[in-house]
């Protein structure tokens, strides 16, 4: 897979808009609404919003739209070049599968909208396999949002404003979602959850559910081949029937509710397919979506008698051996002979099974077993030979094992991503990395670009530790990833990653850095952030190689020992590089460096040529920092043992001073 | 063993009221070893002890009673308790090891008697290297009414079965007058098996209450002469797994389960090795139920949302359990932490998924079900094979639909060792399966007439061949 590039921001802040719009879609992918790193992505496109919007300097009213159409970026009416870079080829086929073309951002915008609208697109891509249309998908308007339907062939500009023909149909009107939510929410019932739910919208919390969004378009799927396209009603209707059907004690907590959910759905998902039974038994050939609601409200929730759902009765029997799902009850099924054996018949033959030790025992099932524990139970709880136990089956691990260690670690990423634990060595990580197994990791496939670019921040760090800086392709891939990431998501997680770099060896992750590869600037400012002082020479010869063009960058080259670089001042001109320059930041960290420069060769040689450099140097950058270096200088009080600088220190000072105009 | 043919008031005369008592001694005794003197749970257990005793007390005018003890068994009013004998090896063991012929209850007995023994016994009564020096141990512990009994006379050189007319002097504990063994002898029980397997799980689930590890390696042994047993006479093993009798600890159940297991695993592979470890995850897989609550455990009634929750962490517990012990097989621990879940990726506990389930988890999640089913428990009637492989069809996707069907052509609609009546009126007993799962092998045990027949009169018949066809299965009756 090509990774796309990203680009510094340049350009308009309308392309700008459209990638941060990408970027927070991207996030909201991985991370729940609430992470700090949603939110910040949101604010800046809200900003970047109002930018773009005054840019345009057009008649009120009219938004900023990002459309995507025949392989190209349309913003506002006007084709681009491409398709933006960044994230926005991903956006594009989120919402082509999602029927859409674009988005039109009104002036109105509204933030939670927005992040509803990207919920349900996200939801929309996960349901696409079923092909839904347009209005299957976008029912209900969003706030301050005009959607645009693939389907649109006309010129934007005039039938987004309501003058053209065949425009998708689009939103824009904020308190019309709201009112019609409110009436069918009050036609539920206004229903919510109670204690882990309380005050959750429960349709919502269906639909925010994968698996019951993929059950219900494979439902859709199957009752439209027997209806009309007239007599459709919307699916999401089904949601809204079982919430208003859901016995009140199924809404104790998010599991049960779930649970009761999926078993409603997976029963009229086989009704759908097969037929249904009635209240009365009878079976009946209506497979319309209509009579499955009308299951729901006669059937699903009564079976079992006024104040039971068949979930609660089915787990009767746990302690008997299991919970039994019977599509009629056990107490119908009878002792008859003949009807066993006619049962039996229909199950495949089984006359010459013989198994063979590997299916008798898995392996993989019981890695998945040992790491159940590993990673749910703190370490003073676990088993005691539960390490001996892991170690023996990851000793000589075959492709399933490898396949099972697979699912386990993106299930911990996705579990701690999503509790927004904080970036760390996670309990797999920590005892792989004690039995030395990152090769483990990499058979597992876990160093994907595609995967690392996912799941970043986590599982970062050791990738960083098993690219191989001597060979071509691992070091292009570790460029491709650190252009995918982008800069921004690194430098974010500098201090998420902190406590796992500590066990990074950091030379390793600077021999990453030999070849000067714009692309890994921000590796290299993490680096920075992680190790500090001890890699500033390689990060300094780095940067030397890099040739950066400020005139900050000077010190790269005047000072003979770069060690006396500063952290400072090499993260300033990385950020300088990286176009997020901070001019204060920047001047105070080469004057910085200067100093310490200066203080340093104050002790070893005071009246060298490089030291009287570094002091000339001061008044490029005038700073209190400077400006105290200078005093102390033409006063010499702080040289050890004498209270005087050289003579030829002191004038130097006393020149810069009289040029900054600061003399003490 | 069957009773089918005996009359109302002979059933009725069986010792019920025996086996309670010997079924609640064995409580008594394992929760003394788990809990601590004062321990609601003992004294509750003493509770039911006492309870049981004065029932006993009440059948006898003169309030005084003996449980006797001879050749492995236990024996009430001149009655072997077969079934309260298969779970008390851990009373039977010292009485043994005294030479003793049983324990004498006085009328006078109280509860702090009977407290007494139950530590007494629990301990082993290592005290003493005789049946009278373990009686003057009970008197200075302040127990003078329970008093251990000494040993019957009369045996055979073999130890085998009573003789009547003994040649020895008459004392007061000479054998009965009649044969007190009133087993069929179309098999031969092994008795002895089953009460190792009991020790063992009673052994490894006190110490799994006291948070000490198990030693697997006893149980191992076990399962090896299982599978011995299976080999050489299938019937004898598989009768044991229809034994009724509901106990305390689940011990019954993982041990049938490990039967039907093991005898359905062999079925399947000649890897003797795997067999082995299938059968140990088998006995082992309900091993968690030793950190569920006990009110929990032995609930009759629907349990809460929080008691099911509760009930479901037993995979979690018996994973953990086993991964605590040396050397603990993998696969073990994954069947006792995965046995109540789908291939589908339903049931619990929760967890990744990579890949279909084990046919090792699988044959126990069968087997678990199946078991469950058709087992008696104190609030539901045994269930028959056949509608019980019904239910387990309308589960859906539980089960691998091969290995489940091969399970009831192995398993059979009359399985290996149950009773059957024949068309002619005759009983018999299931020897094998054959092609047909209705018309098995069969031994006949009785006559029409309801007559035992002697082991020479007995007709093995191919119901594949025979005119003779099975009109219904018999429920074993307690012993």
């Amino acid at each position: 897979m090509n990774l796309p590039e990203v680009r510094t921001e340049d350009g308009s802040a309308a392309i700008r808009f459209a990638r941060c719009w990408a970027d927070f879609t991207k996030a909201l992918s991985i991370y729940p609404a609430t992470n700090m790193r949603v939110r910040t992505t949101l604010e800046r496109m809200q900003s970047l919003h109002a930018e773009a919007l005054s840019e345009r300097g057009d008649a009120a009213g009219t938004g900023v739209a990002v459309l995507f159409r025949d392989e190209k970026l349309e913003l506002n009416g006007e084709a681009q070049e491409d398709l933006g870079g960044g994230n926005l080829p991903w956006l594009r086929d989120r919402l082509d599968r999602a029927a859409l073309a674009g988005v039109d951002f009104l002036p109105d915008l509204d933030t939670e909208a927005v992040i509803e609208f990207t919920k349900q697109l996200l939801r929309a891509y996960l349901a696409a396999e079923a092909h839904p249309s347009y209005e299957e998908l976008w029912p209900e308007p969003f706030a301050g949002l005009a959607l645009v339907d693939r389907r649109f062939d006309g010129g934007f500009g005039a039938a987004a404003r309501g003058t053209g023909t065949t425009h998708g149909r689009g939103g824009g009107g904020g308190t019309a979602r709201k009112k019609k939510v409110r009436k069918r929410a009050a036609a539920s019932g206004g229903r919510r959850g109670g204690g882990e739910l309380e005050g959750e919208d429960l349709v919502d919390v269906l639909m925010g559910d994968g698996d019951v969004m993929i059950r219900l378009t494979r439902i859709r799927a199957l009752t439209d081949q027997r209806t009309d396209s007239d007599e459709r009603v919307s699916a999401t209707e089904l949601l809204y029937r079982i919430v208003e059907n859901m016995p009140a004690e199924a809404l104790k907590d998010r599991r049960t509710f779930l649970e009761a959910a999926h078993e409603v759905l997976e029963a009229l998902e086989v009704d759908a397919e097969n037929g249904r039974s009635d209240d009365r038994g009878a079976l009946s050939d209506d497979r319309t979506l209509k009579a499955l609601l009308h299951s729901v409200s006669h059937s699903h929730f009564a079976r079992s008698g006024p104040d039971k759902t068949s979930w609660a009765r089915e787990t009767e029997g746990e302690n008997e051996g299991g919970p039994r799902k019977a599509r009629k009850g056990d107490d119908e099924i009878t002792d008859d002979v003949e009807g066993l054996l006619e049962e039996l018949a229909a199950l495949p033959e089984a006359a010459n099974l013989v198994l063979t030790r590997d299916e008798v025992e898995r392996p993989a099932e019981e890695l998945t077993v040992c790491l159940h524990y590993l990673t749910n139970m703190g370490e003073a709880e676990q088993p005691a030979h539960l390490g001996d136990t892991l170690r023996r089956l990851l000793d000589t691990p075959g492709e399933p094992e490898m396949e099972a260690l697979r699912a386990c670690i993106l299930a911990d990423v996705a579990r701690s991503t999503a509790e927004e634990r904080p970036v760390g060595l996670t309990p797999i990580q920590s005892f792989l990395r004690s039995t030395n197994n990152t090769t483990l990791l990499r058979s597992c496939r876990l160093f994907s670009p595609e995967w690392v670019v996912e799941a970043f921040p986590r599982y970062f760090v050791p990738y960083l530790e098993s690219v191989n800086p001597v060979v071509p392709a691992e070091m292009a891939q570790l460029d491709e990833v650190c252009r995918a990431i982008g800069p921004d998501r690194m430098i974010e997680a500098a201090r998420e990653t902190q406590l796992e770099a500590k066990l990074l060896n950091h030379t390793v992750v600077t021999r990453l850095l030999k070849e000067p590869t714009p692309a890994r600037l921000a590796l290299a400012r993490l680096c920075l952030s992680w190790f500090g002082q001890p890699v500033s020479p390689k990060i300094a010869v780095y940067l030397r190689a890099l040739d950066p063009e400020a005139p900050e960058a000077f010190l790269l080259y005047q000072f003979s020992n770069l060690a006396d670089l500063t952290v400072d001042y090499l993260l300033a001109i990385i950020d300088l590089e990286l176009g997020r320059a901070d001019p204060r930041r920047l001047r105070d960290a080469v004057s910085g460096a200067l100093c310490r420069h200066i203080r340093r060769l104050g002790t070893a040689d005071p009246s060298s040529p490089e030291r009287v450099e570094s002091i000339r140097s001061l008044g490029r950058f005038p700073s209190p920092t400077a400006n105290q270096m200078l005093r102390e200088l033409m006063r010499g009080a702080w040289r050890p043992f004498s209270n005087r600088e050289p003579g030829v220190v002191r004038r130097a000072a006393r020149a810069v001073s009289r040029t900054t105009g600061k003399a003490a | 063993m069957c009773d089918q043919h005996l009359s109302e008031e002979e059933r009725a005369a069986r010792p019920k009221g025996a086996v309670r008592f010997v079924d609640e001694l064995v409580v008594a005794m394992t929760n003394s070893r788990i809990y601590s003197g004062g321990h609601p749970r003992l004294e509750s257990s003493l509770g039911a002890l006492v309870e049981s005793f004065d029932r006993l007390q009440g059948e006898h005018e003169d309030g005084g009673f003996e449980l006797g003890c001879a050749d492995g068994f236990l024996f009430y009013d001149r009655r072997p308790l077969l079934g309260a004998s298969l779970s008390s090896r851990r009373l039977i063991d010292p009485l043994v090891a005294l030479e003793s012929g049983g324990i004498a209850f006085d009328p006078r007995t109280q509860r702090d008697h009977l407290r007494t023994l139950v530590a007494y016994l629990s301990t082993g009564c290592k005290d003493a290297e005789t049946y009278t020096q373990a009686n003057e141990s009970l008197d200075r512990q302040g127990c003078p009414t329970v008093r251990f009994l000494p040993p019957y006379t009369g045996l055979t050189g073999d130890g085998g079965p009573y003789e009547v007319g003994a040649q020895k002097e008459p004392s007061p504990r000479d054998v009965p007058t009649e044969s007190i063994i009133d087993l069929d002898e179309d098999i031969d029980l092994p008795i002895n098996l089953y009460q190792d397997v009991v020790y063992v799980l009673q052994d490894a689930m006190m110490k799994t209450c006291r948070g000490e590890t198990i030693d697997v390696n006893e149980a191992l042994g076990n399962i090896e002469a299982i599978l011995r047993q299976l080999e050489v006479d299938t019937k004898s093993m598989m009768s044991l797994a229809r034994y009724e009798a509901y106990d305390e600890f689940t011990f019954g159940h993982s041990i049938r389960v490990c039967f039907i297991a093991l005898n359905f695993a062999r079925h399947l592979t000649d890897d003797r090795a795997l067999l082995e470890r299938i059968g140990l995850a088998a006995l082992l897989h309900d091993i968690g139920k030793a950190w569920v609550p006990f009110e929990v455990l032995h609930s009759t009634g629907l349990l809460s949302d929080e008691e099911r929750e509760e009930m479901s962490l037993h995979t979690v517990y018996g994973g953990q359990i086993l991964l605590d012990t040396p050397d603990s097989d993998p696969l073990a621990v994954a069947v006792a932490f995965s046995h109540h879940q789908t291939p589908s990726g339903g049931g619990y506990p929760r967890s990744v998924r990579a890949g279909p389930q084990s046919a090792a988890t699988a044959i126990v999640k069968l087997c678990d079900v199946y078991e469950a089913l058709t087992a008696v428990r104190p609030y539901k009637p045994r269930m028959s094979p056949t509608r019980a492989y019904r239910i387990m069809m309308s589960m859906q996707d539980h089960f691998d639909p091969v290995l489940f069907r091969r399970f009831i052509e192995v398993n059979g609609i009359y399985p290996v060792g149950s009773r059957v009546k024949l068309d002619s009126g005759e009983l018999a007993r299931v020897e094998s399966q054959t092609g047909s799962l209705t018309q098995p092998v069969v031994t006949t045990t009785h006559a029409a007439s309801g007559e035992s027949l002697f082991r020479e009169d007995a007709a093995k018949l191919d119901l594949q061949t025979s005119n003779a066809g099975v009109v219904e299965m018999l429920q074993e009756a307690e012993m």
